[in-house]
């Protein structure tokens, strides 16, 4: 939704919220009163946490569907975004939230979302906001873009391989692949890390009778959450050992003298902002 | 920065990963693209065999 508000999409298959976990209370009761072609909520699929807070500040997601035969609406709560900066609630603009914290929420493990990370981190240099030069992915852009606008030092020193578009160097093109890869991998390996410890809940969700309101709902996840959902996975697993492992994925199939390119990303998986 | 060799720039960009037609709309005024994009899905809608059949 917010890409379609900035500009850079027109349609969107399903709508992200972001929301401080201490607003969930509120959230769930404005969910369960809003109806789509007359059909209530439901969360969705057995992987789905309950809209609560130790979950959701642990970096859980909540799925609700309103299910149709026509046309579907999915809605996405996040009580942190992924893998972008804290203070994220500083930056929202109106009911959208900031140009950095969605492209940041970009650097997916889809080849689809980079596109937009691209797009909208040119819309930030053009807002004078020089993080735009952390979300430009695409090698022509970093080689035009720096005779348009300035390139500090501190923002370099934040992504290095900014330093091969200032000088036009040849190494551009494989290090920003290789950048990307090194996202995709830190992306797939939060997923794998989330879908494993939600293995037990999981099943104890299938095992269970659904009931019909999205409340009762809730009350049954939330229950069954206590029981079988570690709160921080990404915590437990070791945000030093994420790194680690996501890194040594790429080094299996990047060439090595890329790797010195690779951006500093410790600041993007704090424990306050997974 | 020239914001038209910026403009320019970034059109491009918006031709080359998403089409011609969606940078066209990409670069409209908010109100303009919400008419295109009902214009889009009205024309796809109108082009699009029945569901089931005979309905």
């Amino acid at each position: 939704m917010a890409c379609v508000a900035l500009g850079v999409a027109q349609t969107t298959s399903d709508c992200d919220i972001l929301c401080q976990p201490e607003g969930l209370p509120g959230l769930l009761e404005v969910l369960e009163e809003t109806s789509f072609r007359g059909v209530p909520p439901s969360y969705r699929g057995s992987l789905s946490a309950p809209l609560d807070a130790p979950w959701l500040r642990g970096g859980w997601t909540s799925h609700i569907v309103w299910p149709s035969k026509e046309d579907s609406a999915y809605l996405f709560v996040f009580g942190v975004p992924p893998h972008a900066s804290p203070g994220w609630e500083l930056e929202v603009r109106g009911s959208y939230a900031g140009v950095n914290t969605v492209a940041e929420m970009k650097r997916t493990d889809r080849p689809k979302d980079w596109p937009y990370a691209t797009a909208l981190g040119v819309q930030m240099l053009k807002a004078k906001d020089e993080r735009g030069w952390l979300s430009i992915f695409d090698d022509e852009m970093l080689t035009l873009l720096p005779e348009e606008f300035p390139l500090s030092e501190k923002v370099v020193s934040q992504r290095p391989v900014l330093a091969l578009a200032q000088r036009q160097d040849a190494r551009l093109r494989p290090a920003i692949l290789a950048e990307v890869q090194f996202w995709q991998e830190l992306d797939r390996l939060r997923l794998q890390i989330f879908q494993k410890a939600a293995r037990p809940y999981a099943a104890a969700v299938r095992a269970s009778v659904e009931p019909r309101s999205l409340r009762s709902q809730h009350a049954l996840r939330r229950d069954l959450a206590s029981a079988h959902l570690p709160q921080r996975p990404m915590e437990d697993y070791g945000i030093a050992a994420y790194l680690r492992e996501a890194r040594a994925r790429l080094e299996q199939f990047v060439r090595p003298e890329l790797l010195e390119w690779l951006p500093q990303v410790e600041k993007y998986f704090t424990m306050e902002s997974i | 920065m020239s914001e038209d060799r910026v403009r320019e720039i970034e059109y491009a960009y918006h031709v080359r990963v998403f089409g011609e037609e969606w940078a066209r709309i990409n670069f409209l005024p908010l109100d303009e693209r919400m008419r295109e994009v009902a214009r889009i899905a009205d024309f796809a809608r109108s082009q699009t065999a029945p569901k089931e059949p005979g309905s």
